[in-house]
């Protein structure tokens, strides 16, 4: 069952009917356990293939049982070593020889995202507010709960079993409302815009050719960078506003995963705005371990800033790679570590050079805003390229285009999404100040619009060509 | 430093700050009792506006018209008759049919002396619907053969729009132009539309009763309305210009698209069936005069597609149905040109056709009619050239 879908809409609906029938704790808990139970079966094709999967999930479940009984150091180094190889055996990393992978089809659905609950678990174990996670219905539901299977967000168990147990949101006409247009707005993004961009971005990809001219070139290729990180976006935060919005007809509020990432004027804060949830996860278990490790025996305060470029470039460089399992994510991973990390030491820098407050002026400069914003977006496009192309396919990018022309097209995103952006951020402020733009009214209107465009979309797709050719006749 | 300074230092250093934590319960809210009125008819007025809008701005800047005034009619194009037409996605196409109803490079007469003639048979694909003349692919064809052959070739298309039994029973009448050659042309959408009554060219050129007056439902009034709005067109022709969504789209459109599954369902074998009664027909009726026959097979899209991006789907053979017009033209003496030929490895076949509306456009004729020069040459028929080939 894809997100989103027509499927899943229906399957949600329905769950939501039923969930909310009564308000009971057991009834609750066991209709989101069937639901979550049908949804992954959803995915599966037969029993072997489903093994892998429960011994993932088991292991976690062991590893929670067995902190709470015997709490100690080891048994946690030892069931983090276990859980970490087993993801990284199930995804099938390159660093993982071939002769230990599984020679049958297993589902891997949600996995990444499963497994940064788990892990999240089995770190937590030890800790009082994660009692609950040893109710084997309690823990299968968190790490199963499938409006959030398929690609997160990653929602932290104490804020989940809060919503689970204790406080039931309220479900009243507006929450309802609000619900229905983050799941129109999803299915706008994913369904339509997603897809535009996309095919605008393969179309520029197939017209690229040597023998074009110079400016020509240079615009396909400007356009074939510019696009994806725009792509992504609508496809990602298309499908978050849609799963949000089911969560919150079963009263979960799932955590944002997207606050306006580009008009971010620096690649730090472009990772507070983008995947929130991802790296917000990094900051708690890996930033802070590494940067209190580093504070603890090195305790020269003159070295603490650089502590946080280093913790900045481990912390981003396993956002990066854990994104696929290829050479191509790891290079990925580098650049997010590296962006962020030189964008910690400029600030370190000019703090040194300018003085806070100076650095801060500086920053409120409006032309300094807006081509920091445009930096942003050009680094995070150029380091997707890591991301959907291979080297092959890069290789044939630099020859198509040579030096001169690689050189213009990223000076040429870069002047035309610091304009954008500016833009951007400017409509953002003046739609702000307009509270009749959030209304309802404003909203209904909103929804109604997308959701006649969605489906048009999908009854053209439903019903092609040989229909229509006969129209006349 | 102390744990918990080393903690505060990492808080303040981090450029996020979390969230969550139960909250205090709101005040208890009520939607007032005209929103239960206005917002649902906010709706409404929004969908009308943008209906509208969205469908009036189609209109007028991609306009379409297909009335095609002289070729629909129940037997025949009307005689010496101009139509002037324009797929959205196209340009305007300009028409002409001769004093026969012919569209044609000449009259209907007899051919000036040392002109070859070639007549052909079909429906809209065959006399090049919504392509300026120039570009069909049998005037295209006749070009290149006379290049190679030194002979001019006179082309008198009798399409119009009808099924095989209408086509077939026209025979005669390509006969009396005298022709050197005769072509039917033919492509998935015309097999897929049995003849009514099963294939009777005799029964197909009596004079029909008017059809019955048809109340359509709410769905069909529906499926109309969205089949004939101009937007749903447009939007039709950038989605269906990614190949690999059409033919996925396409191939689950179960019997429309059953003729690229092999084996071939007994749906479209019934189809063939009735083509190799048509072919049959017209043989027999060319035999004693010894006027050759060719059969030319114009692709869709959804298997130009295929063959032009060399993608390969379980279960889907993009040939099958050639294979089987083959096969008909061989049993009954005919040469076969495979249209789909010159689309194999083009990458995309999407700028050949007019996408939404199915037609080949001027490009995708020119490309048949390339193919069509090449077989029709390497059969060397005397007709054509009675010298071989330069």
């Amino acid at each position: 069952m894809n997100a989103p879908s027509f499927a899943f809409l229906g399957f949600g609906l329905a769950g939501a009917v039923l969930f909310n029938l009564s308000g009971a704790l057991i009834w609750r808990r066991l209709v989101l356990l069937v639901l979550n139970l049908i949804f992954f079966a959803t995915f599966v094709s037969g029993i072997v293939g489903v093994l892998p999967y429960a011994g993932f999930l088991l292991t976690g479940y062991v590893a929670v049982l067995a902190q709470r009984k015997y709490p100690s150091q080891g048994l946690f180094l030892l069931f983090l070593a276990i859980t970490l190889l087993e993801f990284f055996w199930l995804k099938r990393y390159v660093f993982v020889p071939p002769f230990l992978s599984l020679q049958f089809f297993y589902v891997t659905i949600g996995l990444s995202y499963v497994f940064f609950r788990v892990l999240h678990l089995v770190i937590e174990a030890r800790n009082d507010g994660f009692a609950a996670a040893a109710s084997p219905l309690s823990y299968i539901n968190y790490a199963l709960h499938f409006p959030a299977l398929i690609s997160g967000p990653i929602q932290l168990f104490p804020d989940y079993h809060r919503m689970e147990s204790e406080e039931r949101l309220p479900l009243d006409i507006f929450v309802i409302g609000e619900a229905f247009w983050r799941i129109a707005i999803g299915f706008f993004k994913v369904l339509i815009l997603s897809v535009l961009l996309k095919s605008a971005q393969q179309s520029c990809i197939a017209a690229l050719m040597p023998d074009l001219p110079f400016a020509t070139r240079t615009l396909y290729a400007a356009l074939i960078a510019a696009l994806y990180p725009l792509f992504l976006y609508a496809n990602f935060s298309g499908y978050t506003d849609f799963v949000i919005g089911i969560a919150r007809l079963f009263r979960f509020e799932l955590p944002e995963n997207f606050n306006n990432p580009f008009v971010s004027e620096n690649f730090i804060a472009f990772w507070s705005r983008w995947h929130i949830t991802l790296s917000s996860w990094l900051k708690t278990y890996v930033y802070t371990p590494v940067m209190l490790t580093c504070m603890r025996r090195v305790t020269a305060r003159w070295a603490e800033p650089y502590f946080a470029v280093l913790a900045y470039f481990v912390t981003f460089f396993l956002v990066g790679a854990w994104h696929g399992q290829t050479s191509m994510f790891l290079f990925f991973g580098l650049l997010q570590g590296g962006g962020v990390a030189l964008n910690k030491l400029y600030q370190i820098m000019m703090a040194q050079r300018l003085s806070r407050s100076g650095f801060r002026k500086l920053g409120d400069q409006p032309l300094y805003r807006a081509f920091s914003r445009g930096l942003t977006f050009t680094w995070f496009a150029f380091t997707l390229l890591w991301f959907w192309s291979s080297w092959g396919q890069l290789g044939g990018f630099i020859k198509v285009l040579g030096g001169l022309a690689l050189l213009t097209v990223w000076a040429l995103i870069f002047l035309t999404s610091s304009l954008a952006l500016a833009i951007l951020a400017w409509s953002g402020r003046v739609s702000g100040g307009y509270a009749m733009l959030g209304s309802r009214y404003v909203r209904t209107a909103q929804v109604t619009v997308m959701t006649l465009i969605v489906l048009i979309a999908v009854l053209i797709v439903g019903a092609p060509a040989p229909d229509i050719v006969y129209k006349n006749f | 430093m102390s744990d918990a300074d080393a903690k505060q230092a990492v808080r303040s250093s981090f450029w996020f700050q979390r969230g969550g934590g139960p909250r205090e319960p709101g005040p208890r809210r009520a939607l007032p009792r005209r929103d239960w009125f206005l917002l649902p008819l906010v709706a409404v007025v929004t969908a009308l506006v943008f209906l509208i809008v969205v469908e009036g701005g189609a209109r007028m800047v991609w306009p379409e018209n297909k009335d095609e005034v002289c070729a629909y009619h129940p037997l025949r194009p009307l005689a010496n008759c101009i139509s002037h037409d324009k797929a959205a996605e196209g340009p305007w196409v300009e028409a002409r049919f001769n004093a026969c109803g012919y569209r044609a490079t000449g009259p209907c007469g007899p051919a000036s002396p040392g002109t070859a003639r070639l007549a052909v048979m079909g429906s809209s694909t065959s006399w090049g619907y919504l392509v300026p003349f120039n570009d069909v692919w049998s005037v295209q064809a006749a070009r290149a053969i006379t290049a190679k052959c030194g002979r001019p070739i006179d082309v008198q298309s009798l399409g119009g729009f009808g099924d095989l039994s209408l086509i077939a029973a026209r025979t005669p009448e390509a006969l009396a132009l005298h022709p050197q050659m005769v072509a039917l042309v033919v492509a998935p959408f015309d097999l897929f539309k049995l003849p009514e009554g099963g294939f009777n060219p005799a029964q197909s050129l009596l004079p029909r009763p008017a059809p019955a007056p048809h109340h359509a439902g709410l769905m069909e009034w529906l499926e109309t309305s969205m089949i004939r709005s101009r937007a749903v067109e447009i939007a039709q022709h950038y989605m269906f210009g990614n190949a690999d969504r059409y033919i996925a789209t396409y191939l689950h459109y179960g019997d429309r698209a059953d003729y690229l599954r092999s084996p071939l369902s007994s749906a479209w074998q019934a189809r063939l069936d009735v083509l190799d009664d048509a072919v049959g027909y017209i043989t027999a009726r060319l035999a004693p005069s010894g006027t050759p026959f060719v059969l030319v097979y114009a692709p869709p899209l959804s298997q130009a597609d295929l063959l032009a991006t060399g993608k390969q789907v379980p279960g889907i053979d993009p040939t099958a149905i050639n294979r089987a017009l083959a096969e008909i033209a061989k049993r009954h003496g005919a040469l076969f040109v495979d249209g789909s030929d010159g689309f194999r490895g083009l990458g995309s076949a999407s700028d050949y056709f007019y996408r939404a509306d199915g037609h080949l456009n001027s490009a995708g004729q020119t490309l048949v009619g390339r193919t069509a020069a090449k077989t029709i040459l390497a059969a060397a028929p005397a007709g054509f050239c009675p010298v071989p080939p330069r």
